[in-house]
């Protein structure tokens, strides 16, 4: 029989030569039409058949004479159709993790390998005022104790001031400080040893607040005094944007250490090669690179000399950016000349690394009868523990994370971070803005209430826009999807019949109320103007048709080197399985910054575009002299160069590969990007230049007599520009939200007097697989021309307002609200009282 | 961890030998569920491990003249999936099934759980009340006694150094015994209690003839409510009483406060699992 057929878009390539009809046996399906127009699997996967203008499925049966129109979908009609882009691609290194084959730093072992130890402080404050390991050293099996002594460089580490010793020689400032190292022939006896320390304290007194700190008499603990950094912003006269405003609401809110819980404790394995003289160090880590000048640093050794594997590292979240167990395996594997492994106990993990830092925020939002925001004032006070490392930026971000991704005329911000015994306040997926949108999105919702608007429309009537003036006072100048994140929670199931949904669940759990909430956020994504923020990427085409794209960025988990590997084919136009990525390397691989702030996907991956975008104009000129052919005629297209002219000359680019490496100047190249940054400096790194935004939707049920909130179902809408990998960004949601429930309901670092209370997880509590809610993800796309593919960046947004999402729909559920992270039933209890008093 | 020695025995006899050639040098090993962690922890540090999971005659579950005896070295999950207990002693399988994990369950076992004697072990409050009794064998011979005499405070026992576990035995639960056990923890699952209640209430023409109410974590050992239990004998089934023993059995925990909850929240929601429990299991009577 015989169809017609007519071919669209990337597809016109498959049309028949000089004919518009196929011939098909009898009964033949549109599958079998489509393959034998030479469509291939990935062609099937996106391709929409109309057989005489009706949309049919690829099963249905043709009959002669019927006419086919075989389309690309074309999104909004402007978008450009990707083969990988967009797409659910499953993860590169997915079937390696799941059976195990993959090899973590931790699981890593030589022969002859030592153990070390840590020996760490006992007390959350003192004074060293003996320090002997004789008694340690002299134990059979032991090879090695050393003290601040055996420290060849700067004794501090710190991603901003290095100012955390790496053995502390005089005196403690947390439990979590280290005094000395040993180093064993097993693990038992590294520990023995540790007890043989002899350390001769003098306590001294516990700062155990940032209220306690900031009193006149309160010990200094450092000799600046108790405050680390301050920050103050203004725009307008925030006064008279109060005076403007019809409804003023207040709140004051306090938020919990939290530890990241990643799977992997930190460790790693360090080796010193004498005869080379170097010294290679594999660990948990996201910035292989800053790990190697830090090492640097402390050794007072060549970074070149230094070679540090990140990856791949069991998870992260902020917790491996600094500094772990890197130097002191370097100074072991140093002194020893054995392998060396380190590898921290879940319990050293929960004392010694850092935390989220709790903060306490105070918000004053004003705002007209018609709900337009006239401005807001807010204070933060983080606590942040004895040593830096980089609390001074995450101060900064909560600030600029405070007022939401809204407009107000007038604004005020103002922040301290200080010094106190506590555990140490670093880095964490979210970076300062869970603590503070834990308040502002809950002021918004008793604002909505008193104004009696709906919560998402108050937020729509608000929201900033691409080309407006941010609260802060800088442009937003990329992509901008507020109204679009809004709209997305708003036309979800969730949020549309969530009257129908509460009242069925009332009335089948007697003795529990339900309610919905909601929360947006705005996230920046990089790290802000005037930090260097920037990646690098190698491209090597290999004569065997093997792609390798090399980059410093460590796979911590968050599914990066998959979405990479997606933007390289599509920029090559190649198949993604040719593709493979070296990671997280500092002698195998260029420095391409820290995965971190969300950035990794934008910056690497316009990095990508820039290297393809090279190989694909040598790939010209090479095949230029191949074909012999001028190259203005000449196009690179599918993994090839050809003549526009001459269908006969063409040449793939493994083929230029192999003559490129005959000719001795292999087929390579490097790409670059530096991130865009703001029109403003507003000093430390404020503002950024690119944002996640995302709006959540959380159903509860709460349980009136015992106070138990369930979270039931929890809708994410983020908008990241575009979504690279669909699966990523729903793994990034739903871990997200997760992750957001812990810090709503469960987790908390409890500390009394510099004492870590929960140091196992039979005391820190993490959300299990059971109270997970069913999760949705509603991906909004508002592509960003200066991202790669019109990317942004997904990686923290999505655990940041689920928990004031799911306190709203406490209070949605029960009419009560809670200032103070977690939601414990112990609270609810005691708030269900009040409220009926 | 430091190092121990290893010991195998093949039979109670033989651990038992073991046991009262070293004494307070060795412990006996069961599921290890709560020891290595306290090995880990360098909490305790035997020189010997006596390990008994190859007695295989400890792991037995059977009836014998109108009781249930339990092997001491019978795990959760056997416990969990035994038909006996489900028939004869539910409230135990409901118990058994709240500890931990599935993996916890599978290892741990039920003498070592109370031979560890946390007052929050889930195992506990239902033998309480299945009014259960412990047969414990030491060199000197074997001696039986009621649960409620073994525990003496948190981690604190009768037993002497050189006696184990036996065996678990309680009075099966006829057709007009009533029961059941709840608990509330820090997450829906793998979480230790904050409170808990197990009862077994004796039904009479329409009447409770007698109850026994257990609590745990409220407690330095679990224990039995004697005033709730006597408010309840010989009185009809109503939700005005289920109301009152709720109250009373609030007014009988003696909770502390520490990581996991408050005294006050613990004497409170205690009263409320008691109630909803009771309204549970009497759900066909009860308007």
């Amino acid at each position: 029989m015989e169809i017609g057929v007519k071919l669209y878009g990337e597809f016109k390539k498959y049309a028949p030569k000089d004919d518009d009809r196929i011939s098909l046996d009898n009964g033949g399906t549109v599958a079998q039409a489509l393959r034998s127009l030479g469509l291939n699997d990935r062609d099937l996967s996106y391709a929409m058949v109309l057989v005489n203008n009706i949309r049919v499925k690829f099963d249905r049966h043709l009959q002669d004479g019927d006419r086919m129109d075989i389309f690309q979908p074309i999104g909004g009609g402007a978008e450009k159709l990707y083969r990988y882009v967009g797409k659910p691609v499953p993860r590169i290194d997915a079937r390696d993790k799941v059976t195990g084959r993959t090899k973590y730093s931790t699981d890593l072992s030589f022969p002859g390998m030592l153990w070390a130890k840590v020996k760490r402080s006992e007390y959350p404050h003192a004074n060293i005022l003996k320090l002997d390991v004789e008694k340690a050293r002299k134990l059979p099996g032991v090879e090695a104790v050393l003290t601040a002594d055996d420290i060849p460089g700067h004794n501090g580490f710190g991603i901003i001031t290095p100012n955390w010793p790496v053995l502390c020689r005089d005196r403690v400032m947390y439990m979590g400080d280290a005094i000395a190292l040993v180093a064993a022939v097993d693990e038992e006896t590294a520990e023995r040893a540790c007890e043989l320390i002899e350390v001769e304290y003098e306590e001294l007194p516990v700062v155990t607040s940032p209220e306690e700190a900031m009193r006149e008499d309160a010990p200094q603990l450092h000799e600046k005094g108790n405050i680390m950094h301050t920050m103050e912003l203004r725009k307008g006269d925030v006064e008279k944007g109060l005076e403007e405003a019809d409804v003023i609401t207040e709140g004051e809110y306090s938020t919990q250490f939290m530890d990241h819980a990643f799977i992997e404790p930190p460790g790693g394995v360090g080796i010193y090669d004498e005869e080379e003289g170097i010294l290679t160090i594999w660990c948990g880590s996201q910035y292989a690179f800053r790990d190697q000048l830090q090492i640097a640093r402390a050794m007072n050794w060549d970074p070149r000399k230094i070679r540090v594997i990140g990856s791949p590292t069991g998870g992260a979240f902020g917790g491996k950016d600094e500094i772990t167990v890197q130097i002191h395996l370097a100074l072991l594997a140093y002194h020893t000349k054995k392998p060396v492994k380190l590898w921290w106990t879940r319990e050293e993990t929960l004392i010694v690394n850092s935390k989220r830092h709790p903060m306490k925020t105070k918000f004053k939002i004003g705002a007209t009868k018609d709900g337009r925001f006239t401005a807001i004032d807010v204070d933060v006070t983080a606590d942040t523990g004895p040593h830096d490392t980089i609390g001074a930026p995450i101060l900064n971000l909560a600030l600029e994370s405070s007022p939401g991704p809204y407009q107000y005329p007038h604004s005020h911000f103002k922040g301290r971070s200080v010094y106190t015994n506590n555990a140490i306040g670093g880095e964490f997926r979210g970076f300062g803005a869970p603590q503070v949108v834990w308040g502002v999105e809950q002021e918004i919702a008793k604002l909505a209430g008193k104004l009696g608007i709906d919560p998402i429309e108050i937020r729509k009537r608000n929201a900033l826009k691409l080309g407006d003036i941010s609260s802060l006072g800088h442009t937003m100048q990329t992509s901008v999807g507020v109204t679009e994140t809004l709209e997305a929670a708003e036309n979800s199931d969730l949020w549309r019949n969530r009257e129908k949904i509460i009242r069925e669940l009332n009335k089948k759990h007697p003795g529990k109320l339900h309610g919905v909430g909601m929360a947006s956020e705005w996230h920046a994504v990089g790290l802000g103007v005037g930090i260097p923020d920037f990646a690098n990427i190698d491209l090597e085409i290999h004569p065997d048709g093997k792609i390798v794209l090399k980059t410093g960025a460590i796979e911590i988990g968050q599914g990066n080197i998959t979405a990479y590997a997606q933007m390289l084919a599509e920029a090559l136009e190649i198949d993604m399985e040719r593709i493979e990525v070296a990671h997280g390397d500092t002698f195998k691989t260029p420095d391409s910054g820290s995965v971190t702030a969300s950035r990794s996907v934008l910056v690497n991956g316009n990095a990508i575009i820039d290297g393809a975008d090279k190989i694909k104009k040598r790939a010209i000129l090479e095949a230029a002299t191949i074909l012999v052919e001028d190259p203005n005629n000449l196009v690179y297209e599918e993994g090839a160069v050809r003549s526009k002219s001459d269908a006969e000359k063409i040449v793939s680019i493994e083929n230029i590969a192999e003559v490129c490496c005959r000719r001795n100047k292999p087929l390579q190249d490097v790409g670059a990007n530096i991130m865009a940054i703001s029109d403003k400096d507003f000093g430390d790194g404020l503002p950024h230049n690119y944002y996640t935004f995302i709006t959540q939707v959380a159903l509860v049920g709460v349980d009136l007599k015992t106070g138990q909130v369930d979270v039931l179902r929890a809708v994410s809408a983020p908008e990241m520009g575009k979504a690279i990998n669909i699966h990523g960004v729903e793994g990034q949601c739903e871990g997200g939200v997760v992750m957001g429930q812990g810090y709503a309901l469960y987790e908390d670092l409890k500390m009394e007097k510099g004492q870590v209370l929960t140091s196992n997880f039979t005391t820190y509590i993490i959300p299990t697989a059971v109270d997970a809610p069913d999760i949705e993800t509603i991906i909004v796309e508002v592509p960003e021309k200066t991202g790669p593919y019109g990317a942004k960046g997904v990686g923290e947004a999505p655990t940041v307002p689920i928990t004031p999402a799911i306190m709203n729909a406490v209070n949605n559920a029960a009419g009560i609200r809670i200032n103070d992270l977690p939601i414990t039933p112990e609270k609810v209890i005691n708030a269900l009282k009040a409220e009926k008093r | 961890m430091r190092p121990f020695d290893y010991l195998r025995p093949k039979s109670a006899e033989e651990a038992i030998e073991m046991k009262a050639r070293l004494g307070k040098k060795a412990s006996f090993l069961a599921g290890g569920t709560d020891l290595l962690v306290k090995l880990k922890e360098d909490a305790v540090r035997p020189e010997a491990l006596i390990d008994l999971s190859f007695i295989e005659s400890l792991k037995e579950i059977r009836e014998a003249d109108g009781t249930v005896a339990i092997g001491s070295l019978a795990s959760y999950a056997d416990i969990g999936s035994s038909p006996l207990i489900e028939r004869f002693g539910y409230i135990l399988r409901q118990g058994a099934l709240e500890i931990g994990a599935p993996q916890i369950q599978n290892a741990a076992t039920i003498g070592g759980n109370i031979a560890n004697a946390s007052p929050a072990a889930d195992g506990i409050p239902p033998i309480y009340a299945l009014g259960a009794h412990i047969t414990l064998v030491g060199k000197e011979g074997r001696r039986v006694v009621a649960v409620e005499d073994f525990f003496t405070g948190p981690g604190k026992t009768v037993l002497k150094e050189d006696e184990l576990i036996i065996e678990i035995g309680f009075p099966k639960m006829m057709e007009q015994d009533k029961g059941f056990f709840k608990k509330i923890g820090q997450r829906k699952a793998l979480a230790i209690s904050k409170a808990s209640v197990a009862a077994v209430l004796h039904i009479a023409n329409g009447k409770i003839e007698e109850a026994r109410v257990a609590l745990g974590a409220v407690a330095p050992t679990v224990i039995r409510c004697p005033k709730t239990e006597t408010l309840l004998k010989g009185r009809k089934i109503s939700g005005s009483l289920i109301e009152e023993a709720a109250k009373s059995v609030s007014s009988e925990s003696m909770a502390i406060g520490d990581v996991r909850s408050t005294p006050e929240y613990r004497d409170y929601v205690i009263g409320v699992l008691f109630e909803r429990g009771m309204r549970n299991i009497f759900s066909d009577i009860l308007p």
